[in-house]
């Protein structure tokens, strides 16, 4: 007898085509087995009974290879042709061919639903309304993008109603072939398909499936589409939040100075940012030119303030960039329209200050909200917003100076949080070392440390903790003066480093040696875990 | 002792393995369902069972039902005074049955095998387990309730069986599992199911469907919780009635004044379409999930109170081309099946053979970041380290890198649920391990979830670089805390005032002829005054065999009552 082979070895029987005998071999091998003891064993015994199910199966059909799909050709049954995965996220190329090869025609020896050779009455009525269908979505058996027209979408919607009453009294099986082969024909044929897929998802309900890990593939593309109609339709109604942004995007010709003060750069921006992620086909509806003065509005900002020069002390090199900008802000606003009237000015300051409050602090955080807080920042910040002028990022460098600088004067919350913000940014800047020396100098404009999402939301988490804390309206201090540093926080320091413990003292003496920044990082880590248990002057000085 | 409990959304069972059998256990009422409600009264006096439900009718704002629901949330209610969690509603009804036990066989038990829904999250089954222990019972085992039914329908003859569906629509959670057995084993192949579909959601189908109907002036006048608690009642009878008859009458008395509107059976289909339609979806997961066909299907096994609607059998005939089997009792099935597992976990003669693979009802994962086509970071990715219906129990792993140059560390959330956004599913917990600083992906760290037959998850992290482990056994931050609190709840339970048993019938009579009294009117309102009068007489005097006799005849007249359509 020659030696067993898996799965026959792991049952402990002899090959055979006997499905009884192979369950009662699993059934007895695991009454022996503790299944909690022997995870991996039981695991293993189960793909033992599966796969010798199905040699056993194979035995009897006397098949040799067989497509491991077990899946069920939903297509087939419609005469769509099989399933291929390939519907990537948002549009692909679809693939015509496999349709165009097949006829139009059901082909009934494939098709699961009507095994039978004779056709219920209800169930060749759907056909017909299927292959009607299937004519309109492929006027002349070729895919199309034009729009359906008014004959051909009623005659299309009284299919579709066919089709729909049809699976509500079919079985599962059917019902469950039709609603996916109307997903598979709606995905391929989109746009064409854009008016049915509505009535076709109150029907089965496809948007239920959205999210889920198993939507399938045809779904996905057809419920962002789904989503994307809808979105398209509540944005267009007055109460919607980002109205006013859609209908500033749709309006042609480049945005004017008026169109800046009535919508927030802040919605523009989701609103671009939400359709390009999510509903690309929406962009159409915009119009290029203004979507491009929107957005060349921040790029020559941002060119702006490269042009600030490096000084080692951070409020010398604020009072230099605003000089700069007392010239270039008069510039950039100079789109071509009249200056605006005074009454006007109170309103773009506002507007302004509104989106830098909400850029420093976050979403929903506007002006008054500052104010009440702590009126002496709220003061300083306005004041900063009408000589540098808004932009996110010189609102960003401004807002990280006045935290490190007047944040050093602050009362104990206010020191904790400025610590967190400093080893946030010390951890972004973690792979260069300009970048690095430039945080520690205090310097944000020359080296502007960008910051990922998760980073940003929490920078403006901490800023508004500093800001409830009246950390930020303190005048700034001068850097330097000396301070000692407890054994314990270098000796922690030095573990979490990773350092030698010779080259932490080193830089902690020297400002410019190459691992201050990790050494500076790690120790913030040990202090901000114990902070009450921190000399005061070792959290202001650092 | 170990019993077997079904805690269910509208009636909850116990049983035994006793003699080579699974036996219910009756109540005081001698009834073998309690309904799960719970009232109290200022002064601390409650009521569990038949007792709360008919008073319902009368003390709605101090009665509960269906707190099943609840299980898994953090909402409480406040009944006469007393604030209670589901925990503490469930652990009362618990109680309840183990003094029904107590009773039955002299042993109070000790110990239970509690059901819950295939498709409960861990957050309601932790609250399961909870309950239990405020009840004073250990939870040695939570079964699932289709595989209960399973069990129940598959030892019946103890004979082999191709893949069968078991369809349970309770009175708040729906649940499909599909179910073979062979040899004494048997084996959940898919489970899937809806937990928020279920009678109640019939009952208020059809509240909808009869509000239009009613004089809405009369209605109006009813105070709205009193309302609620009086629509649903009489939703519930009228939706019995229908099982039956092609139309029923649905009646209401709102303070006073008679209020009722024909429904007919046809009406209500139509109502209650939607619901219907929804459940489909939990079938076709779970026949994907199992590669069976639905013509594979040996048979659908009907359990759960709400399939005797006829519109469910309809919708069943038609989704599966043939007619369910009924063999099953649909209200008892469960707590059979709970008795079965019980008398497995003890021993139990005639049950050497038989061994249980359940399936894990959803997927397990962690969170993982991705960037995407235009380098926005997105860290709320759900990555599935174990997929539903995966056979229990199960290890697997999954290996990840870091993201970032020189991360510090990474931490996984823990997550169950199946959508793809992390933010969607159901956190189950954290782990957090230090990572030596690298360029992005060059560190790796292996994920391992483990989940056992008791449903209990534990993660281990590692990272092979540095051979760091790191190891979390998913416990809810609530178990910290809890055994406290479960002391707490319990001590707090006995101080609210139980009936003694021998009063239960009296108590329960009391209950429901003060039901009766609200919901007629006229000439039928005033025979039933009397009659209760003439009981609340005989139960001052005391005297045993005047008790009983008012009661005979209390009885009499409230069973001729409900027996004839109201007015």
């Amino acid at each position: 007898m020659m030696a067993r082979a898996f799965p026959w070895s792991r049952l402990g029987i002899d090959p055979t085509d006997d499905a009884g005998a192979i369950r009662k071999a699993y059934a007895d091998a695991l009454r022996a087995t503790d299944l909690d003891e022997d995870i991996a064993g039981y695991a293993e015994l189960r793909r033992a009974r599966d796969h010798a199910l199905w040699l056993a199966a194979e035995g009897a059909r006397g098949l040799a290879e067989e497509d491991e799909d077990w899946e069920e050709d939903d297509g087939a049954a419609y005469g769509l042709g099989s399933l291929d995965d390939d519907f990537g996220d948002g549009a692909g190329q679809w693939d015509i061919a496999a349709t165009l090869d097949r006829p139009l025609a059901p082909d009934t020896e494939t098709d699961i639903a009507f095994a039978q050779p004779e056709l219920t009455e209800g169930q060749r009525r759907a056909q017909e309304a299927w292959d009607r269908l299937l004519q309109i979505m492929y006027p002349g058996g070729e895919s199309s993008d034009e729009a359906v027209t008014h004959d051909e979408l009623d005659a299309g919607m009284e299919a579709l109603g066919i089709l729909i009453a049809r699976a509500e009294e079919a079985d599962l099986a059917e019902h469950d072939a039709l609603d996916g082969a109307l997903a598979e024909l709606f995905a391929r044929t989109w746009p064409r398909s854009a008016p049915f897929v509505e009535p076709a998802n109150a029907a089965f309900h496809w948007l239920d499936e959205s999210g889920s890990l198993d939507e399938r593939p045809a779904l996905r593309f057809l419920n962002q589409r789904l989503k994307g109609m809808r979105f398209h339709e509540k944005v267009q109604e007055a109460d919607h939040p980002l109205h006013k942004a859609w209908a500033e995007l749709t309006r042609p010709g480049r945005a004017g100075m008026f169109d800046r003060m009535r919508v927030k750069r802040l919605d523009v921006h989701k609103l671009l940012t939400g359709i390009r992620e999510r509903y690309p086909e929406l962009e159409s509806f915009l119009d290029p030119q203004r979507v491009a003065s929107w957005e060349g509005e921040s790029a020559s900002a941002s060119e702006g303030k490269m042009r600030g020069g490096g000084f080692s002390s951070g409020i010398w090199v604020l009072i230099v960039v605003i000089a700069v900008f007392r010239v270039l802000v008069p510039i950039m606003t100079d789109e071509g329209e009249d200056k605006p009237e005074p009454a006007s000015v109170a309103a773009v300051e506002k507007a302004q200050a509104d989106t830098a409050a909400a850029d420093l602090f976050g979403a929903g955080v506007d002006m008054a909200e500052v104010k009440s807080a702590d009126a002496i920042f709220a003061g300083d910040l306005r004041k900063a917003v009408k000589t540098i002028g808004f932009s996110p990022d010189m609102v960003l460098a401004y807002g990280r100076q006045k935290a490190l600088q007047a944040g050093a004067a602050a009362d104990f919350e206010g020191l904790v949080a400025r610590g967190e913000l400093k080893r946030l940014w010390l951890a972004a800047a973690l792979g260069s070392p300009e970048q690095c020396r430039a945080v520690l100098r205090g310097d944000f404009l020359a080296q502007p440390l960008k910051l990922d999402d998760a980073g940003r939301r929490r920078e403006q988490e901490l800023f508004k903790r500093m800001l409830d804390a009246r950390a930020l309206g303190a005048a700034a201090t001068q850097e330097g003066g000396s301070f000692s540093v407890p054994g314990w926080v270098v000796e922690q320091t030095t573990r979490r480093s990773g350092l030698a413990p010779d080259t932490v003292s080193a830089a902690l003496r020297d400002p410019d040696h190459a691992a201050r920044c990790a050494m500076e990082l790690a120790m913030l880590e040990v202090m901000l875990k114990e902070p009450g248990k921190v000399p005061v002057e070792l959290l202001r000085a650092l | 002792m170990l019993v077997g409990i079904d805690l269910g959304t509208t009636n909850s069972a116990v049983a035994l393995w006793q003699d080579g059998a699974p036996q219910l256990v009756p109540n005081a009422l001698g009834k073998e369902l309690t309904p799960s409600a719970v009232s109290l009264a200022k002064g601390g006096q409650s009521w569990v069972g038949a007792a709360a439900l008919d008073r319902m009718a009368t003390h709605p704002e101090d009665t509960v039902t269906s707190f099943k629901r609840m299980m898994g949330t953090a909402s409480t209610v406040t009944l006469a005074g007393t604030t209670l969690t589901p925990e503490d509603l469930s652990a009362m009804v618990l109680r309840s049955l183990a003094d029904d036990v107590e009773a039955a066989t002299g042993e109070r038990p000790t110990a239970a095998v509690i059901t819950v829904p295939a498709y409960f999250n861990e957050r309601q089954r932790r609250a399961t387990r909870r309950a239990g222990e405020i009840a004073g019972l250990e939870v040695r085992r939570l079964i699932n309730e289709p595989t209960a039914a399973a069990l129940a329908f598959g030892l019946a003859d103890k004979g082999d069986r191709e893949p069968f569906l078991v369809f349970d629509l309770g009175g708040g959670t729906f649940d499909v599992s599909i179910v073979e057995m062979f040899d004494g084993i048997v084996e959940v192949r898919a489970s899937a199911g809806d937990n928020r579909l279920g009678g109640d959601d019939f009952d208020e189908v059809l509240v909808k469907l009869v509000e239009p109907m009613l004089d809405a002036a009369a209605i109006g006048t009813v105070p709205a919780d009193r309302r609620r608690a009086l629509m649903t009642l009489a939703a519930e009878r009228t939706r019995r009635a229908l099982t039956t008859a092609e139309d029923a009458e649905f009646s209401v008395v709102a303070d006073g004044t008679p209020l009722t509107a024909r429904i007919t059976a046809e009406a209500f289909e139509e109502a209650a379409a939607a619901l219907v339609k929804r459940l489909r979806d939990p079938v076709i997961r779970a026949l994907r999930d199992s590669h069976i066909d639905v013509k594979g299907l040996s048979d659908i096994v009907l359990v759960g109170g709400a399939t005797r609607m006829p519109v469910v059998r309809k919708a069943l005939t038609r989704m599966f081309g043939r007619f369910p089997n009924t063999i099953v009792h649909p209200d008892h099935a469960v707590a059979l099946g709970a008795a079965i597992q019980a008398g497995l976990l003890s021993g139990g003669e005639g049950l050497e053979e038989i061994r249980i693979n359940d399936v894990a009802p959803f997927t397990l994962g962690v969170n993982t970041a991705t960037r995407d086509q235009h380098g926005r970071f997105h860290d709320d990715i759900f990555a599935p380290i174990i997929e539903r219906n995966t056979p229990v129990p199960v290890s697997r792993m999954e290996r990840f890198s870091t993201l970032g140059d020189n991360q510090r560390q990474v931490t996984f959330a823990i997550y169950q649920g199946e959508a793809r956004d992390v933010k969607k599913n159901v956190k189950l917990g954290e782990l957090t391990v230090p990572v030596p600083p690298k360029p992005a992906g060059e560190v790796s760290v292996d994920v391992r979830f483990t989940y056992d037959t008791s449903g209990l998850l534990e993660v281990d992290v590692a990272v092979p670089a540095t051979g760091l482990t790191r190891n979390l056994v998913i416990v809810d931050e609530d178990d910290k805390r809890s055994q406290k609190d479960i002391a707490e709840s319990r001590k707090r339970l006995e101080k609210l005032k139980v009936h003694p048993r021998d009063e239960a019938e009296n108590v329960a009579l009391l209950a429901r002829a003060e039901r009766a009294y609200e919901g007629f009117t006229g000439q039928v309102r005033d025979i039933i005054g009397q009659g209760l009068t003439e009981f609340q007489g005989a139960l001052d005097k005391q005297d045993p065999r005047l008790i009983a006799d008012a009661r005979d005849g209390l009885t009499r007249l409230l069973d001729e009552i409900d027996a004839h359509a109201p007015l």
